[in-house]
């Protein structure tokens, strides 16, 4: 079955592209020489979710959440401590194996946050976006030339910058370089993180559009990685928030948006200026994350939650499905149905 | 010894490797500083000697005449004079000056290339490698420095062979330690990730994408240390354990002469000289080519700020009139002179600030909204900023023109700032509140203990949970939020009139940034204290401003009201920049992109400055500098459309 | 801070013991690996069969290699370095003799190119490009370029054989000297030999941290409170700054020591520097081991009251 998404592009609802089950992340950990544990940071704790061909989900969180760990993990960068990653049933990362980088940067590219910091400074653009041609498309020279030139032109770039260094162009024109770079593997998946939050906003605009054209042009499926809540409303089909390591709540865009269920979810929507009622959440509410050293075991928002109780303290509530349409939400008090 | 300025230098300068090559490349940098280049021909006029050296018409250096012994400079036939045997010195300073050349860059060659060898493998890889490698450097370094060379050479036996060697080793960890810090600071740059993705592999990785950016800073290393090897080479000789007679190298020569001090002083003197002449021409050299290959220096960017931004005397002058509100800016015009290059980043903004009132300036990086606020105090970082015209008039007086104790008592006293990062604006070595006391006492005369109790109040006005012992913390213990609070206390200590808070959001996740704009709000209420707040975020706007600047390529282009310009916006920018917003509360399809960049600041245009990306451009735009139209009393904007853009 | 303080303390004498351990181990391997019988090389003219024979059995050199460590690592532990075959005493009796003078050489030294050392800087770094940070510069560039010995001799020329003003060598005069102003008399020479090249690093690092510390936030943030720029330079620039310059001053204290084997060889300065020219001339390897690794313990000693300091001043470095 396909249907049309909000954002307009063709979203096959009956199969999944990629598939993260009960991934886990510790950062540290081990023993020491004596045979003490080390101190572990739990960077992702427990995460599942899955993207349709074609869709863009977007993952939503504040510093420290665990979303770029999981954008590195989708891509082989780092490697899950346990839980795995299918793409088509195809197994990408599983525990105690080691990543074949080579296959899977065929299939997953990553666009970095850092449009700048992503590009060697001592290369020139055609040497950067031929490495990928290269060596994970084995192309000649002559196909190499003339993929260039395409890719070029499906960024919206002029093919004489190919010979100029890194440091010759704007943030918003360097994060088409690294979209580009992406792209020249061919992939089926792009993990994109936070690849807006560099620029301008009139910049930002330039490369949201882009990222959807290219899309459409390309079939791609989009995990996208933000803190900007109107980026994700703008640009994503599905979108899922995320704190402290967990999803707390996912599901279509518009109904997490309209209708949060997860006071987290509330309070980040609350929270953006200028929006909204007009009004902002209380000046003095409890800001501070847990200490990731020491993960508590009720949920991990009871704290700063005013619907908490004892329940929410003592154990970590599960996603669970409350809607038909799969809004998924974490929670033992979730919202009313209407926001206020 | 001066190896050591490395260690502090090669971090930042992976950062600055390659990121903005100017138009003038190394070598003409080189040249153009003096010093190095006096240097520079000093080596080469020595190397060149050294060279040709078995070719001129010297004595044989080993050659003995004992008649002629101890025989002074400028005797005949022996230039630089004889030493204790009668052999020329002149000859031998020539044949010396080779070997210890030679000896001392092959050394410099051998450390380099083992030592970068090591620093890159445990830089890149880390973990195990990193740790076995970097304990084996550590314990190297461990011994006195030259220390081990003599336990070296005293096992391998005095010669110059032995000594090369016992140098080598012993300058391994130098180059070890510069490089590995480099490469760990490439390593966790994004490009290298980028390249696994691009399917590369370790080892191509390494040669191909490291190592064209650690190869400066081995140069530099090098650069530093070749003079070094040569003084190290030579005192190993001097004590007789490098250089064996009758061979000569410039320390055996002065190590010979040492006991003639008395009697023959130029025996001993000339050598020293030599080696002198030879270290200090390549350390000069070698600080040459440090500042050529860090571009830092280039931009001026280690020039030490001023106290005060310099302001040129156009600026200074003293108002006429009464000024506008709590405080008026009028023209002020904000210039960065570097590389040559004036970039005139505010370009005449004039407006006031009402009392208790926020007024908002808004605009894109390089809009120059922070430089305007910088400009205020005079907290622009000079070199190479310059104050070239306008005024800030503030209780009738020339912000601009007043002498430094007068602007001192207005900073954090009457005027104060919040900057945008928490963490780096305030002192990692002082705790909190040692800070706010600080603040308190420049102000105000007040004991120690009294400042401490106060400085702990103004931590709970600003709603620091459990501020008394916060107040003991070290900005680093404290989160982001808390930090900013931190700011603000300390901004509000001394009661201001006006508060100027250069994005202090900017940095801070969403939730924070909602109560930190609740606070400043309540406080200005509160206060009754006016606030400048610097953003590029219209929501932000929206939610505290009363009024809004919204400046683009150092220009103020509209002026008004916040609900009346988000309303009804009159100049095309500020249309448009509203437009890109994607928005939290609906969906908005497509985005309404603005194509092209802001000009660059060094090369403004003459008209509208938002030409080249606007729709509704004509050629009237682009000829004559467009003034700001006054829609109503209080909203104006800098198009010559303005009434049909907002109508 | 006290507790803290402690704990960091003793976290850092715990880390010496593997340090110590390694330098031993690296002493150990350079004389163990030498060409030839080292039994031979270790004696040298001294080689008489029987004092072969002894050594042989002294340092168990027929033993496997970790063998002979342990036996020459026990032996240390115990205070017996060996015997030096040139000058037929303990090595451990001539350590002692000679270490005070170098602690007191180089001691002096340290202090003093600590004291001009930062103050050259931060006098350099605050008027960045004027004529005294020209000076400065210069001066510190000749201090970095000079040969210790030649400066050493030229120093010897000038103030003792034409001025007459000070001694030229040794310690105390050999006759009716003795007292602390004789000793002061008679260091000062070494002393400022010594301390004018490590002076020039320390300058140079402090005015490139000061210049580096002044373009920080927090020294805007500082001159945004209303704070004199004195009290910005000497206070919030000169503390940041201090932290990367500490463990410098404690790098510095190993080329001292170091150098400390050109300045007393030229002054003939009676301490560990000089003993080690002479052993090594006459191949006394055992002395120079003794030497070498006392030398390195000092050398450990001193940074590890660098990194006292260091976590004194920077609350970030944790215990």
């Amino acid at each position: 079955m396909t249907m049309a998404t909000e954002t307009g592009a063709p979203v096959d609802t009956t199969k999944t592209a990629l598939q993260v089950t009960d991934l886990i992340k510790q950062f540290g950990g081990g023993r020491s020489l004596l045979g003490r544990p080390l101190p572990a940071v739990h960077a992702v704790r427990g995460l599942s979710f899955e993207v349709r061909p074609g869709e863009i989900l977007g993952i939503v969180g504040e510093s420290g959440c665990g979303k770029s760990t999981v954008a590195r993990m989708l891509v082989g960068l780092e490697s899950p401590t346990e839980g795995r990653i299918t793409l088509r049933e195809e197994p990408l990362a599983e525990p105690g194996k080691p990543i074949k980088r080579t296959v899977l940067a065929r299939k997953i590219q990553y666009v970095f946050q850092d449009p700048i910091s992503s590009l060697n400074p001592r290369k020139t653009i055609r040497e950067i976006l031929s490495a990928p041609l290269y060596y994970l498309r084995g192309m000649t020279e002559s196909q190499r030339a003339e993929r260039l030139k395409e890719l070029m032109a499906a960024v919206n770039l002029r093919p004489e910058f190919l010979d100029r260094y890194p440091h010759e162009f704007s943030g918003g024109q360097a994060q088409r370089i690294g979209i580009a770079r992406a792209l020249a593997a061919e992939p089926e998946v792009l993990v994109l993180d936070e690849p807006v939050s560099a620029l301008d906003v009139s910049v930002q605009a330039q490369v949201l559009n882009l990222l959807q054209d290219l899309r459409r042009q390309f079939n791609l499926t989009y995990v996208f990685i933000s803190h900007d809540l109107g980026v994700v409303r703008n640009l994503c089909d599905r979108v899922a928030v995320m704190y402290f390591g967990r999803i707390v709540e996912t599901g279509s865009t518009r109904a997490l948006f309209d209708n949060p269920q997860h006071h987290y979810t509330r309070l980040l929507l609350d929270s953006v200026p200028g929006a909204r009622d007009g009004t902002l959440p209380d000046e003095a509410a409890n800001a501070e994350l847990p200490d990731p050293f020491h993960p508590p075991t009720g949920c991990a928002f009871a704290p700063r939650c005013s619907a908490a109780s004892e329940q929410c303290r003592q154990s970590d509530p599960e996603l669970d499905t409350r809607r038909q349409d799969g809004q998924q939400v974490a929670c033992y008090h979730p919202a009313g149905e209407s926001a206020d | 010894m001066s190896r050591f300025m490395n260690i502090s230098n090669a971090l930042p300068l992976a950062r600055w490797f390659g990121h903005r090559h100017s138009r003038t490349s190394p070598l003409q940098l080189l040249l153009r500083n003096r010093l190095a280049a006096a240097g520079l021909i000093v080596l080469i006029a020595v190397c060149i000697l050294a060279l040709i050296t078995p070719w001129l018409p010297l004595h044989h250096p080993n050659q003995t005449a004992l008649g002629n012994r101890l025989l002074p400079p400028g005797s005949d036939g022996h230039l630089l004079g004889t030493d204790h045997l009668g052999r020329d010195i002149l000859a031998r300073i020539l044949w010396g000056t080779r070997v210890s050349l030679s000896v001392g860059i092959s050394a410099t060659l051998v450390a380099a290339t083992v030592g970068s060898i090591l620093g890159i493998l445990a830089g890149y890889f880390g973990r195990h490698v990193d740790n076995i490698l970097m304990r084996g450097i550590d314990m190297v370094m461990a011994f006195p420095y030259i220390l081990l060379a003599l336990a070296i050479v005293a096992v391998l036996g005095p010669g110059l062979l032995n000594a090369l060697y016992a140098i080598a080793i012993v300058n391994i960890p130098f180059f070890a330690r510069n490089v590995r810090g480099v490469t760990v600071t490439l390593r966790n740059r994004e490009f290298v990730d980028a390249a696994l993705l691009s399917g590369k592999g370790h080892a191509r990785i390494l040669l191909t994408e490291i190592l064209p950016n650690v190869l400066p800073v081995i140069v530099i290393t090098m650069s530093t240390t070749v003079g070094w090897m040569i003084l190290e080479t030579a005192g190993l000789s001097f004590l007789g354990l490098g250089a064996q007679p009758p061979q000569a190298d410039l320390g055996s020569m002065l190590g010979e002469g040492r006991r003639l001090i008395s009697t023959a002083p130029h025996v001993a003197t000339i050598p020293g000289l030599m080696i002198f002449l030879l270290v200090m021409s390549i350390n000069l050299l070698g600080d040459g080519v440090r500042d050529a290959l860090d571009p830092r220096l280039k931009a001026g960017a280690l020039r030490r700020p001023a106290a005060r931004t310099r302001t040129a005397p156009a600026a200074r002058q003293q108002p006429t009139g009464e000024p506008k509100g709590l405080l008026e800016v009028d023209n002020l015009r904000t210039e960065f002179h570097l590389d040559g290059q004036v970039h005139q980043a505010v370009n005449g903004p004039t407006f006031h600030i009402e009392p208790g009132e926020c007024l908002g300036i808004i605009g894109e990086s390089g809009s120059g909204k922070s430089v305007t606020a910088m400009s205020l105090l005079g907290l622009v970082a000079s070199p190479p900023g310059i104050i070239q015209n306008g005024q800030v008039n503030y209780q009738r007086q020339n912000l601009l023109g007043v002498s430094d104790p007068v602007l001192r008592g207005y900073r954090g006293g009457e005027l104060a700032y919040i900057f945008q990062d928490p963490l780096s604006t305030l002192h990692p070595l002082f705790t909190v509140g040692d800070q706010l006391v600080e603040a308190l006492r420049a102000h105000r005369p007040l004991s120690y203990r009294a400042a401490w109790q106060e400085a702990v109040r103004r931590l709970e006005e600003v709603r620091m949970p459990n501020a008394a012992r916060r107040a003991k913390s070290y900005p680093h213990q404290l989160s982001g939020g808390m930090r900013q609070r931190v700011s603000i206390a300390m901004a509000l200590a001394n009661d201001p009139q006006l508060i100027i808070a250069d994005e202090p959001t900017t940095a801070l996740d969403v939730t924070v940034q909602a109560q930190i704009l609740k606070l400043l709000n309540r406080l200005r209420e509160q206060k009754q204290a006016s606030l400048m707040f610097i953003t590029h975020d219209f929501g932000v706007v929206k939610q505290i401003c009363h009024r809004v600047a919204v400046m683009y390529a150092g220009e103020i282009v509209e002026i008004g009201p916040v609900e009346e310009i988000l309303a009804r916006p009159a100049h095309p920018y500020t249309r448009r920049l509203i437009g890109c917003v994607p928005s939290v509360d609906y969906e908005g399809g497509r985005l309404a992109e603005i194509p092209g960049l802001p000009p660059q600041v060094s090369n403004l245009p003459v008209g509208c400055k938002f030409a080249d990306r606007c729709d509704q451009v004509t050629d009237q735009c682009r000829a004559a500098p467009i003034e700001l139209d006054t829609l109503n009393e209080r909203h104006q904007a800098r198009c010559i459309f303005a009434r049909e853009v907002s109508a | 801070m006290h507790t803290q303080l402690w704990r960091y303390i003793g976290k850092r004498l715990l880390l010496m013991i593997p340090v110590l351990f390694g330098l031993s181990i690296i002493v150990f391997l350079i004389m163990a690996l030498i060409p030839g019988d080292p039994a031979q090389a270790i004696l040298g003219a001294y080689a008489t069969p029987d004092n072969v024979a002894r050594i042989n059995t002294q340092l168990g050199l027929d033993q496997p290699l970790p063998m002979q460590y342990i036996t020459w690592l026990t032996n240390i532990l115990q205070g017996d370095f060996g015997r030096s075959y040139a000058q037929n005493r303990a090595v451990l009796d001539i350590i002692t003799e000679r270490f005070g003078a170098t602690l007191i050489l180089a001691g002096t030294a340290l202090v003093l190119c600590s004291i001009f050392g930062l103050l050259a800087g931060i006098i350099s770094a605050s008027r960045q490009y004027g004529l005294a940070d020209k000076m400065i510069t210069f001066i510190v560039l000749i201090g970095i370029s000079m040969p210790a010995f030649w400066l050493g001799l030229l120093l010897i020329m000038f103030f003792a054989v034409d001025l007459r003003w000070l001694p030229a060598s040794g310690m105390y005069s050999m006759w009716g000297g003795g007292g602390l102003l004789d000793l002061l008399r008679h260091l000062i020479l070494p002393a400022s030999t010594l301390a004018f090249i490590a002076t020039g690093v320390i300058a140079r690092l402090t005015r490139a941290s000061m210049l580096e510390v002044l373009r920080q936030d927090y020294i805007r943030t500082a001159r945004a409170k209303g704070l004199h720029e004195r009290r910005v330079i000497y206070r919030h620039a000169f503390k940041a700054a201090m932290v990367s310059v500490v463990p410098v001053i404690g790098i510095q204290a190993g080329f001292v020591l170091g150098g400390a084997v050109y300045v007393e060889t030229v002054f003939q300065w009676p301490g560990i520097g000089s003993m080690l020219v002479n052993a090594i001339s006459q191949r006394d390897l055992l002395l120079v081991q003794g030497g070498v690794l006392i030398v390195a313990a000092a050398y450990v000693v001193f940074n590890l009251l660098a990194d006292v300091v260091q976590f004194i001043l920077d609350p970030r470095v944790t215990a």
